[in-house]
């Protein structure tokens, strides 16, 4: 049985704090980004192609660590069986699938004019995918199944599931490739780029914190619209 | 390598601005658009939830 | 429960499922045969050039195998499913645990028999040898056998028992499979190639490895899906 959300948790000063904290995300946001752009130098071979490593590897990062969020909150979900966990397992899900698709883009619009070609089968790039193929299927399952209790205990067994595949599929991926030989992608970062590489890595990281907040909040928001419905349905208003 | 830098030294320089332009259009896109999102799913269960609040008894 | 009376619990189930298989025959018989439909579907789309189709053969008798699997696994819960046989299941004593070591059994039988048959059709319509390290060919088949009937079984356990479950059960199942498969493929590959052993034996032992990560991690997680 999943105990329900306390409205408790959607308060007026957590909202309040929440708000702060995205206008701070947003400044910071646009001034590392500003900040990249301005103090790189072209690199040798890449030339000004060098700046799209700025959204693209903390994309990159960021669809890493929303997995674990992910698996965190599900196993914790698993133990406790509190909707609060349930709920920031299905944010972090969601908020994981949006960067894996950010990341698979811009790796393709870096990858066009390096190598010439939209998609290599790039170990990383490859992973990448399968791990958006595996956010799709979670968010697939939280949407068919209509069972409150049913869809936590599920979603939470295959995001679990999902989540420690990862770094299996990352392995397997890298071992096909070097197998057949094929050239793996430059992974050295120069140091005249890594100030701005962190400072986005940072900014990014706060975007994610936000996102899965605020995610969790619109569906504690929800739930809680959804007790009231019921309850004022049912006649007279009790808060749980 | 090199034949593949030969061929793309056909490419004007300013064509990599166009990919780096996409790149970091995408991403504010992307991001703003899914805020927009989780911003209105919030103001859409505020309403809803005020307006369960206000039925009488 | 003991040991014991967990593993009795298991062959039960396993033989229950096993046995109403072999009644309706024509299930499994029905799945070969689409197994084997698709090989030579995978010949149309990759022949009839015997060296381009000789290469994709590895390829081929694993994708039959799952996308024919894939509907195995599914029916494997059909039994429980009609006429509510799976609340009267949970409600016997006993650790749930057994309950997916019989399924798994059963579906790895009937797997396994299905990829026996995959290949030797494989073999004569990719124009294959027969490789002289046959015996590693089979350890190869078993192993594979062993990851995808574990995920099979466990994933169809949740997709079952809910909406669009024939889309369902491959959203899901594919992209967890993807290593198993890759070092099945690549290990096959080899040995049906006649290339050097070592190749198929790294992989043979990743293949290994993986296997026992999902069957580790399927028990585990197992009690909280089919409860629910």
């Amino acid at each position: 049985m999943t105990h329900a959300v306390s409205l408790s948790a959607a308060s007026a000063t957590g909202t309040a704090r929440r708000s702060w904290f995205g206008w701070f995300t947003l400044v910071f946001l646009v001034f590392s980004q500003v900040t990249a752009i301005l103090i790189s130098p072209p690199d040798r071979d890449m030339g000004d192609l060098q700046k799209i490593m700025y959204v693209h590897v903390p994309a990159a990062w960021m669809t890493m660590l929303a997995p674990l969020a992910l698996l965190a909150f599900g196993v914790r979900y698993l133990f406790t069986h509190r909707e609060e966990d349930d709920l920031l397992a299905a944010a972090s899900g969601e908020v994981a699938l949006v960067f894996a698709g950010l990341t698979l883009a811009l790796g393709m619009i870096w990858g066009r004019p390096t190598w010439g070609v939209w998609w290599t089968w790039d170990p990383r790039l490859t992973s990448t995918l399968v791990l958006f193929l595996i956010l799709a299927g979670y968010l697939s399952i939280r949407a068919l199944i209509d069972d409150r209790d049913q869809r936590a205990q599920w979603s939470a067994a295959v995001g679990v599931l999902g989540a420690i595949n990862v770094p299996i599929v990352y392995m397997s991926v890298r071992w096909w490739r070097t197998i057949h030989q094929i050239q793996s992608s430059p992974a050295t970062v120069d140091p005249a780029y890594v100030i701005g590489l962190r400072l986005n890595a940072f900014a990014f990281l706060f975007v994610m914190i936000y996102f899965i907040r605020r995610r969790r909040d619109a569906f504690v928001l929800e739930r809680a619209a959804e007790h009231a419905g019921e309850a004022a349905a049912l006649g007279g208003l009790s808060r749980e | 390598m090199r034949a593949r830098r030969r061929h793309w030294e056909g490419f004007r320089v300013n064509e990599n601005w166009l990919f780096v332009g996409a790149a970091f259009g995408l991403t504010w896109v992307v991001l703003v658009g899914y805020f927009v999102r989780v911003h209105g799913a919030v103001r859409r269960a505020q309403a809803l939830l005020d307006a369960a609040a206000v039925v009488p008894r | 429960m003991s040991m014991r009376a967990e593993w009795r619990r298991a062959r039960a189930i396993a033989w229950k499922d096993l046995t109403a298989e072999r009644r309706s025959k024509a299930q499994f018989n029905g799945v070969l045969a689409l197994a084997l439909t698709i090989l030579v579907m995978f010949g149309f789309a990759l022949g009839p050039d015997a060296q381009a189709i000789g290469d994709a053969a590895a390829g081929a008798i694993w994708l039959a195998a799952l996308f024919a699997g894939v509907l195995a696994f599914n029916r494997s819960y059909q039994t429980e499913l009609d006429g509510g046989a799976l609340e009267h299941l949970l409600l016997y004593p006993g650790s749930r645990r057994s309950i997916l070591a019989g399924k798994l059994m059963a579906n790895f039988a009937f797997v396994g028999a299905m990829l026996a048959v995959v290949v030797v059709a494989a073999i004569v319509l990719f124009h294959v040898q027969v490789p002289a390290r046959w015996p590693a060919l089979v350890g190869i088949l078993f192993l594979g056998a062993v990851g995808l009937t574990t995920l099979g079984t466990f994933y169809a356990a949740i997709a079952s028992r809910s909406r669009a479950r024939e889309v369902l059960l491959p959203l899901l199942l594919f992209p967890m499979l993807v290593p198993v498969l890759l070092a099945a493929m690549e290990a096959t590959k080899a040995l049906l190639g006649g290339n050097a052993m070592s190749d198929a034996g790294a992989w043979a032992r990743l293949l290994l490895v993986f296997d026992v990560i999902f069957l580790v991690a399927t028990f585990l997680v197992f009690e909280s899906v089919i409860e629910a």
